[in-house]
């Protein structure tokens, strides 16, 4: 099956759960490499935390009961549940057969591995059909895409009126004053080592 | 205005951030605050118009851009737009030392007020060291609505910048605007 074709990173999804802040029982999937549940939870809370200015709840779970009972405990707050890739189909069952019970005004987030998420849709069918409409799939930001970065290198070739080698040559011959346009300028076309001696 | 310049730099905050994805994600949480509260109202989803984008080749620098950048000012670029119409754009230059912390480099903040607004625009520089600059500029001044003139000004924090465009560069009372 395919999981999450959107791709996302913490800042954006985060941005987007307090987005709907407000909507009830708002239950959203973010899919994660093996070995980076932990460290990428913590990002989400902590970026959750800032931008909803609230205490944001975090729990790792490996058993239906304790989902359910981490779930129920405070069905306000934003919680973000970090599943085990060892939640068995038993435990998985369990959890669907008690769905309305896991209903809250909060938002929850689960992060789970692509492995554990793959049997999901059919091992928990009421659940999933929760969250099937916000399924992510983690994926680092990467920067400037390839055309902000050509808009913005076009900027400032055109504003300065020459080109990258008369860019470097000007900087190496130590002739150009070096403000933030062109250190921008020389770390999109890959020469910050010009800049300064790091 | 040699010790004006040395008064600046020896003010020069430190960042206190250990990666530059903090003060990315520093720079989009007042940004976002300031949408919730109505202040900002971005053209584009923030994600989008706020990046951080590393050197490909030196792993060390990065570069932090915020709006598009536009020496003409066409407003059709404005992207951080606030709820007076005024926008603004910035470019941060960091570098993060192996083993160190974020180290703020320079950084341009300019503000475009909307037509008529007196002065047109303002923009805060803090350029990069390591080149004779220092002795033909100031590292950090502002420009009052003219690339012509420079006044000395202090080295702020990004998030300092963020705020003042945000919050405060605003008239002190919008119905009885002075000259």
């Amino acid at each position: 099956m395919t999981i999450g074709p959107l791709s996302v990173a913490t800042w954006p999804l985060a941005a987007r759960l307090a987005d709907v802040a407000a909507m009830t029982n708002v239950w959203q999937l973010l899919v994660v490499p093996e070995g980076r549940q932990a460290e990428l939870a913590a990002e989400m809370v902590n970026e959750l935390t800032a931008l909803l200015d609230r205490a944001v709840a975090h729990f790792a779970v490996d058993t239906a009961m304790a989902m359910e009972d981490v779930v129920r405990s405070d069905l306000d707050a934003p919680l973000i549940l970090t599943v085990s890739p060892d939640f068995s189909e038993v435990e998985w069952r369990t959890i669907d057969m008690a769905r309305t019970r896991l209903e809250r005004n909060g938002q929850t987030l689960l992060i789970m591995t692509a492995a554990a998420v793959g049997r999901l849709p059919s091992l928990a069918p009421n659940l999933w059909s929760w969250i099937s409409d916000g399924v992510w799939t983690y994926a680092p930001e990467g920067g400037l895409g390839a055309d902000e970065r050509a808009q913005r290198l076009d900027s400032l070739r055109s504003h300065f009126r020459f080109d990258d080698a008369e860019l470097m040559r000007r900087v190496a011959s130590g002739e150009l004053l070096i403000d933030a346009d062109i250190g921008e300028w020389l770390v999109l076309i890959g020469q910050g080592n010009l800049l300064v001696k790091s | 205005m040699k010790d004006v310049q040395q008064r600046i730099l020896a003010g020069a905050p430190e960042a206190n951030l250990q990666r530059p994805s903090e003060l990315l994600v520093q720079i989009r949480n007042a940004l976002y605050r300031a949408v919730r509260d109505e202040r900002l109202v971005p053209k584009g989803d923030l994600a989008q118009i706020v990046q951080l984008t590393q050197d490909r080749n030196d792993p060390t620098k990065f570069v932090l851009t915020g709006g598009i950048k536009d020496f003409r000012r066409d407003e059709a670029n404005a992207r951080l737009i606030r709820d007076d119409l005024a926008w603004f754009h910035f470019t941060i230059t960091l570098q993060v030392p192996p083993g160190g912390s974020v180290e703020v480099l320079g950084y341009d903040f300019e503000i475009v007020f909307p037509r008529s607004h007196q002065p047109p625009w303002i923009r805060f520089d803090y350029n990069l060291p390591g080149t004779d600059n220092e002795a033909r500029n100031i590292r950090s001044h502002v420009h009052p609505g003219s690339d012509d003139l420079q006044l000395p000004a202090p080295i702020l924090r990004p998030i300092e910048l963020v705020e003042l465009y945000v919050n405060h560069l605003r008239p002190r009372d919008p119905e009885k605007q002075r000259r």
